[in-house]
């Protein structure tokens, strides 16, 4: 083996990824070049250094980060946009089912598709709704009308889906304009298919609202019961239902001690484990302290599926007592 | 496998090949953190264990490459000038504190050791270190590195190569600097 070639393949060599062949030809070739057989041994230096001072500890702050994150609750891909459709159908289903008050001046706002009546001409429905460009929102602002003016708005005019609201005291007060926002029948009945626009948005957007409802039932569990502290020897125990520290990388299962007159913060005890699954949300596995007791020097401790646990306030040592 | 054990066998590497990519602890801790809750989440889905450190090294790589393109994207590559750090005349990364029954002298000579190695380290390519690192403390072969790093396995050794020939010339230079 040539020198230059040697010299290229010495750190192959050493770390023994020459094949047989190229490995005898370059120790054949280290045998009678001392320059070779210097650098391989500056090489093998190098290498033990970086061995011996390469790894840095990694900070212990790093597990519970990622056991911190990892808990917290991810919506499935195909759940977010349904979750963005039912929150968008949900607004407005409250904005169109908010009470009903017939202005009596000021500022009133009109929301609707304006084709309650079916058979008639969307041209006929647009004329008595007062709209002018289909498929556009008009605001209008009007001259101060007496209640009389502004009550009686034609009901064939207004559309089904269409809703006259009386905007809040504060904005009618001394206001003078009317603002009127009116979709126009044509473009979004034929958007719905021609049907009654605002019955098949509400009755979709129902049926979205409650899917969702359902998928995040199944999601979600109810807060923990809040549970009364307990006072022995200067301290006061508290169960500790939410994560804030290394002892507690999950929510529920330990207890915190605070000093009883200061309310310093004093240590807290991981009283049981939760086994997580993590192709299941988090909150719903989590298991919470239900119940705290004094027994003597211990601290009696319930879990919400009933098992019970006595720690020691003294030496923080845990059993579980049969159930 | 476990979400504990994943993590309890390969944190320090992990967090080592993290640090030796992005040249500091901060940005470490976060690029560990990141590479751990997306193998977490895939770990349903990792049908051999024996091959978990490969992929999760990979995962490490591909958290930093994605980082280091989105800072560069906003033009804020902050390892670029730590990697320049002894050029800039920065300090060396903190020194790891040797254990109390070290005695004195043999303790100097071991942080001059770092020093010099953490020196030298410094004026290689991330990629290198981390190729260094996942050669001579994780023990992985050239075949194993170029699938990690998605390098090919001749451009592999010849970075080895290069990165040992660097830090042996460099640490020769800097200890004769330092009069050792």
């Amino acid at each position: 083996m040539e020198h230059k070639t040697c010299r290229e393949n010495l750190s192959a060599y050493l770390d023994g990824e020459l094949p047989p062949g190229e490995r005898l030809s370059l120790e054949s070739h280290l045998t009678g070049c001392a320059e070779c057989s210097r650098e391989l041994a500056e090489l093998k230096r190098v290498s033990a250094i970086v061995k011996k001072h390469l790894m840095e500890p990694e900070p212990l702050s790093l597990r519970a980060a990622v056991f911190a994150k990892k808990r917290e609750p991810v919506l499935s891909a195909w759940l977010k946009p349904a979750a963005v459709l039912s929150a968008a159908a949900a607004g407005l289903l409250i904005f169109l089912n908010l009470p009903k008050h017939q202005p009596s001046e000021g500022l009133s706002c009109s929301v609707g598709f304006g084709s309650a009546d079916l058979g008639r001409p969307a041209e006929t429905a647009r004329a008595a709704n007062g709209q002018q460009v289909p498929g556009s929102l008009k605001m209008e602002a009007e001259p101060d009308r007496s209640a009389a003016a502004a009550a009686p708005a034609p009901t064939a005019g207004r559309g089904a889906g269409e809703k006259r609201y009386a905007a809040p005291a504060f904005a009618r007060k001394g206001t003078l304009a009317q603002a009127k926002f009116a979709g126009a029948a044509g473009s979004v009945s034929s958007f719905f298919g021609g049907a009654a626009p605002a019955a098949v948005f509400s009755g979709e957007a129902a049926s979205l609202s409650a899917s969702a409802g359902k998928a995040a039932d199944k999601a979600k569990r109810a807060a923990p019961a809040e549970v009364p502290d307990v006072a022995a020897d200067g301290m006061r125990f508290s169960a500790a239902h939410w994560r804030e520290n290394a002892v507690s990388p999950v929510n529920g299962g330990s207890v915190r001690a605070y000093d009883a007159r200061s309310g310093k913060f004093l240590w807290e005890a991981r009283v049981y484990q939760i086994a997580e699954d993590a192709d299941e949300e988090a909150d719903v596995q989590q298991v919470h302290i239900a119940a705290l007791a004094l027994k003597g020097k211990k601290l009696e401790i319930t879990d919400e599926r009933g098992n019970r646990y006595l720690l020691d306030i003294s030496t923080r040592k845990v059993d579980k007592l049969p159930r | 496998m476990e979400a504990e054990e994943l993590f309890d066998k390969h944190a320090a590497m992990v967090y080592n090949l993290a640090l030796r990519l992005s040249g500091n602890p901060a940005d470490a801790q976060d690029i560990a953190q990141d590479a751990f809750i997306k193998a977490l989440r895939g770990l349903p889905g990792l049908r051999d264990a024996a091959l978990a450190g490969t992929w999760l090294y990979r995962i490490t790589m591909n958290v930093w490459k994605n980082r280091v393109r989105s800072e560069k994207r906003r033009a804020f590559w902050k390892t670029f000038s730590l990697d320049r750090g002894e050029e800039d005349g920065d300090e060396p990364p903190a020194l790891q504190i040797a254990s109390p029954e070290t005695p004195a002298d043999k303790a100097m000579e071991n942080a001059d050791e770092k020093a010099t190695l953490e020196k030298a380290m410094a004026a290689l390519d991330p990629e290198d270190r981390a190729i260094l690192l996942l050669r001579e403390i994780d023990g992985r072969s050239y075949e194993e590195i170029a699938g990690i790093t998605e390098i090919p396995l001749g451009t592999v050794k010849s970075r080895i190569s290069r990165a040992r020939e660097a830090l042996r010339l460099r640490m020769g230079v800097l200890q004769n600097d330092n009069g050792t």
